[in-house]
């Protein structure tokens, strides 16, 4: 009987209510760190597509500066190959046409094909370009070739992963919240058991959310 | 002097009140697990939609490559065959030149001849069409293979696009899950209502009323979202 009218006293009612604004703070505390995972993970994500966005305008640039000078490429070596015929003909006036084909037209060819036509590196074996070293070399010169919109993926989806299971947490909380509200308006025995596991649940919200947080914060996630 | 008519007393006046606060806590728990699988599907929609538009992005860059590599190996495979063509319709004028008996012409004819063939010979060095061997005519008066190049050429940008179908595909799904989800938790509002209700009113029948019509809700909710797990 006087365990029963202790429970039932104003001082525990106080109590009560000191444990629901605790367990409603940490409550709010997690729903503010979710949010702010969930929000970084989104950002990660936005900002990849971003760089995606920029790192293939710039491919695409590569691409067509690299196929430019390639078709300005092909346009000299045709007419070098044309010159070298003539000049290796029998008759004076083809020769003094490849003379002229060398000296005044290639020389004005090879301007826009530069540096794929110039530049001995780029010069394959059988007389052909090499094109895709050529996109190489502009892709690495680049400021874009810095950007890797898939680390921001990875990092998102980190995130991501993250909020997932902190959102457990805020489950056992709310539970938690939940019970201790029906300790609150509960009598005698009744009120100690729900407010026993009213704190069970917060325990264990608390444990989970700091479990997660350690987790993602040593070892970026790990297993989970 | 009669007894005072006294009415009935039920049995457990509080059982409805009772069942009312243990369906709350019933549908607490459930709109809190919800809420988890509700955050679940909304972070797999918005993957798949970010994966999704990435592979659109690459798919739009590689369809500009494949179109920029096809341009120049075609426009160069043009003026191969007209080279070639040129070559050979000088050699036939000179043909025709020396049966007229006009050698000098057809000594310069010959060097125009010569000058096309240089011209298709290098043409050739330059095509992925003539120098690649899975292109390359197998006998020596016979065309490339163009439709081979042509599909292995495309044949990235296929992939990306059937890629990122997949994923936006994948983001419908779930993102119709996720708005499933949000339309349960709506209605399980309905429901935490009535058990409220059912707390306040006095009347047994209205409390009655509002349990039972609580829980047919929360049970419909119940089979709703298993079909939702399950689709």
């Amino acid at each position: 009987m006087q365990t029963q009218n202790r429970l039932d006293s104003p001082r525990w009612e106080l109590a009560t209510a000191i444990v629901i604004a605790i367990v409603s703070l940490t409550t709010a505390l997690a729903v503010w760190w979710t949010s702010t995972i969930a929000s970084r993970a989104a950002d990660y994500s936005r900002q990849g597509l971003i760089d995606a966005i920029k790192v293939q305008a710039g491919a695409n640039e590569d691409w067509r500066k690299a196929y430019e000078e390639a078709a300005s490429a092909a346009r000299f070596s045709t007419y070098a190959a044309e010159a070298e015929a003539l000049v290796a003909s029998a008759d004076p006036a083809a020769q003094a046409r490849g003379e002229n084909i060398r000296t005044y037209l290639l020389p004005n060819l090879q301007l826009p094909a530069a540096p794929l036509a110039t530049d001995p590196v780029y010069a394959l074996p059988n007389g052909a370009y090499d094109i895709a070293r050529r996109i190489e070399d502009l892709q690495a010169g680049s400021d874009l070739a810095a950007l890797d919109p898939e680390a921001s993926f990875t990092r998102g989806d980190r995130m991501a992963s993250q909020q997932r299971w902190l959102v457990i947490g805020s489950v056992l909380l709310a539970i938690s919240l939940f019970w201790l509200a029906v300790a609150q308006v509960s009598h005698a025995r009744r009120r100690a058991l729900t407010f026993l596991v009213g704190l069970a649940f917060f325990g264990a919200g608390v444990s989970w959310l700091l479990i997660v947080g350690a987790v993602y914060a040593l070892f970026g996630g790990g297993a989970l | 002097m009669s007894d005072p008519v006294s009415t009935p007393t039920p049995r457990n006046p509080e059982r409805w009140k009772t069942a009312a606060l243990m369906l709350t806590i019933a549908t607490t728990v459930f709109a809190s697990i919800l809420a988890a699988l509700q955050t679940d599907a909304d972070i797999r929609s918005s993957t798949a939609n970010r994966d999704s538009q990435y592979l659109a992005i690459a798919g739009s860059g590689e369809l500009q490559r494949a179109g920029l590599v096809g341009n120049y190996e075609f426009a160069l495979l043009g003026d191969l065959f007209k080279d070639m063509q040129v070559g050979t319709v000088y050699e036939l004028t000179a043909l025709e030149q020396q049966s007229r008996g006009e050698d000098r012409l057809a000594e310069g004819t010959l060097v125009l001849a010569a000058a096309a063939t240089a011209r298709a010979e290098r043409g050739r060095v330059l095509s992925i069409l003539y120098s690649d061997p899975r292109y390359a005519p197998a006998e020596a008066d016979s065309f490339p293979d163009a439709q081979a190049y042509l599909d292995d050429l495309s044949a990235p940008a296929k992939d990306l696009v059937s890629r990122q179908n997949a994923a936006a595909d994948l983001y419908q799904r779930w993102s119709v899950k996720s708005d499933a989800y949000v339309t349960v938790l709506t209605v399980l509002a309905v429901a935490f209502f009535l058990f409220g209700l059912a707390q306040t009113v006095q009347a047994l029948q209205l409390q009655r009323f509002f349990v039972l019509s609580g829980l047919v809700i929360l049970i419909g909710m119940l089979i709703w979202t298993a079909a939702i797990l399950v689709s």
